[in-house]
């Protein structure tokens, strides 16, 4: 049964970008309400999702800020954080809103503006995502995260770097179709082994996500309403959100994030479907390794297999099951905030076969799975073409 | 006299948590963690070299940053100074100093 319905997607390129912060939110919210054919009036409430506003670009209050100059006139305005998940969780707010029966039409924006700092200035905010106290101040940084997680992957499975590698040579060859994704350069396997820029072993620059500018949007509405708006409608038939140990450290596998777990098996019991029926998934791949351990948690692949499924191109366009089409964290980019947005919009475009040279062929249920932090939070949601 | 840290432990079953939590983890108890001094030693669990770090570390960099495991299940983190290939998963480690408040680690024998 549908929750939520999708009638208008939008994003702008993600890179580096001239456009300021609310130049973004307006290019991509106002895409959004063209392909849904409605406009700002239409709308019943906001929802966006941002990480790091106060940091990035020295404001606050962000949904009003950024509310007021869409022009979408008294309508209520929420902002919504969980570090690399808050697009995501800017989604569930609007399906969860719709579902209540409190609003018929939502319009959700994701949207971040990285990059005002230098790598550096980038990397203290990002950490901001872990624990101070405990570990930040230790000298904890975000790919430090997911090095561990690669060290202990590799240790318990005998995963090797190639596997890692594999991920993103795949993720720079499907964002080479997408126009819009930050970095459109093409890589081998050779050159990602070879990579001297180690960032935090065994990461090297080539397992990490892009530091990027971007703003994706989507407006929801009532099920019982979307064939008014349009014909090829998408459906949102599953949401699953978990909350999972905060720091690195307590999570006791280290090769599994228990959050996916629990946030995929709550939104497949909700869509009814188990992780065979999905055509398409967009992940969240900031790291290779986490594309990898997700494809596990998600019940793709059993513990241990992901990298090898990844290596033998069973994960890529025209494999078994295609992830992250549009390029993902990897290449597509990933302004933090926009990213769970961003994920959706794509799953959507290829639901409608809107997905030009990276179309996934008869795609019919998509998944998107989004992040925060080191699994403190996340969020599954499962769309269908009506 | 050996460096001590304050961990936290459950009175009611025992486990050790750098963190301690309203209800616990394992056994589910209220308010059961009370502080405890420890010397810590344990195990690395996991590690990275840290290449692109903050600012502040950039003195440092690159720096062997671990996750620890100790005994009762506590775990943390901080930096180890010690020769990279001297350093594995499963070697034994010992709190050895606090650097501007931050804890580091040195290898030791394993008992
Ligand atoms: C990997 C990282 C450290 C690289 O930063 P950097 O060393 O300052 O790199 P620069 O921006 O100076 O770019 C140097 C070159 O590498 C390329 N590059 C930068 N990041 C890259 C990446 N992630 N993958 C591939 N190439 C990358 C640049 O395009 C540039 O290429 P050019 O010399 O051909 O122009 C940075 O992108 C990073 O921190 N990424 C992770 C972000 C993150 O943690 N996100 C949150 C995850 S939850
Ligand atoms: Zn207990």
């Amino acid at each position: 049964m549908a929750l939520a319905s999708v009638i208008g997607v939008g994003s702008t390129r993600y890179g580096v970008l001239d456009s300021s912060f609310l130049e973004l939110v307006i290019d991509a919210a106002s895409q959004a309400l063209r392909d849904a054919g409605i406009g700002p009036e239409d709308i019943d409430a906001y929802y966006l999702g941002n990480f790091a506003g106060e940091n990035f670009i020295n404001q606050n209050h962000l949904a009003a800020y950024s509310a007021s100059a869409i022009g979408l006139n008294g309508v209520p305005a929420t902002r919504v954080e969980g570090a690399c998940a808050s697009g995501s969780l800017a989604v569930r707010e609007a399906i969860l809103a719709i579902k209540s029966g409190l609003y018929k039409r939502v319009l959700v924006v994701g949207a971040e503006k990285m990059t005002s700092l230098d790598t550096s200035g980038v990397t203290s905010v990002l950490a901001k995502a872990s624990n101070w106290e405990a570990e930040v101040g230790h000298g904890l940084t975000f790919p430090a995260v997911f090095a561990f997680v690669a060290r202990r992957y590799m240790h318990q499975y005998g995963a090797t770097r190639e596997h890692l590698a594999a991920v993103a040579v795949k993720n720079h060859n499907h964002a080479m179709l997408n126009p819009k994704a930050h970095m459109q350069k093409k890589i081998t396997l050779e050159e990602v082994l070879s990579c001297q820029h180690m960032v935090a072993e065994p990461l090297s620059r080539y397992d990490c996500s892009l530091i990027s500018d971007g703003a994706s949007a989507m407006v929801l509405c009532a099920p019982e309403l979307a064939e008014t708006h349009r014909k090829d409608v998408v459906d949102i038939v599953g949401t699953g959100q978990a909350s999972g140990r905060f720091e690195i450290f307590a999570n006791e596998l280290l090769t599994s994030f228990p959050a996916t777990r629990l946030a995929a098996k709550r939104a497949y019991t909700m869509a009814n479907i188990k992780p065979d029926d999905v055509d398409v998934a967009e992940l969240h791949d900031c790291f290779t390794i986490a594309e990898i351990v997700a494809t596990e948690d998600l019940g793709f692949f059993k513990p241990g297999e992901g990298g090898i499924a990844a290596l033998e191109g069973r994960t890529r366009l025209g494999g078994e099951l295609p992830i992250n089409p549009s390029g993902g964290l990897k290449a597509k980019g990933h302004p933090v905030g926009s990213t769970g947005v961003g994920q959706g919009v794509e799953v959507v475009c290829q639901l409608r076969g809107e997905a030009g040279l990276r179309q996934v062929k008869n795609a019919e249920i998509g998944l998107t799975h989004n992040l925060g932090g080191a699994g403190g939070t996340c969020t599954v949601h499962i769309y269908k073409r009506r | 006299m050996a460096l001590r840290m304050t961990v936290y432990q459950c009175d009611e079953c025992g486990l050790r948590q750098l963190i301690p939590q309203g209800y616990c983890s394992k056994c589910r108890s209220a308010n059961s963690y009370r502080p405890i001094d420890l010397e810590i030693t344990g195990t690395v669990f996991s590690f990275t070299r840290v290449h692109v770090c903050e600012e502040r570390f950039n003195s440092e960099a690159p720096y062997l940053l671990a996750i620890i495991e100790c005994e009762d299940g506590l775990r943390l983190m901080g930096r180890v100074q010690q020769p990279v290939e001297h350093l594995s998963i499963g070697s034994c480690v010992k709190l050895a100093e606090f650097r501007e408040g931050t804890p580091i680690f040195r290898a030791m024998s394993c008992l």
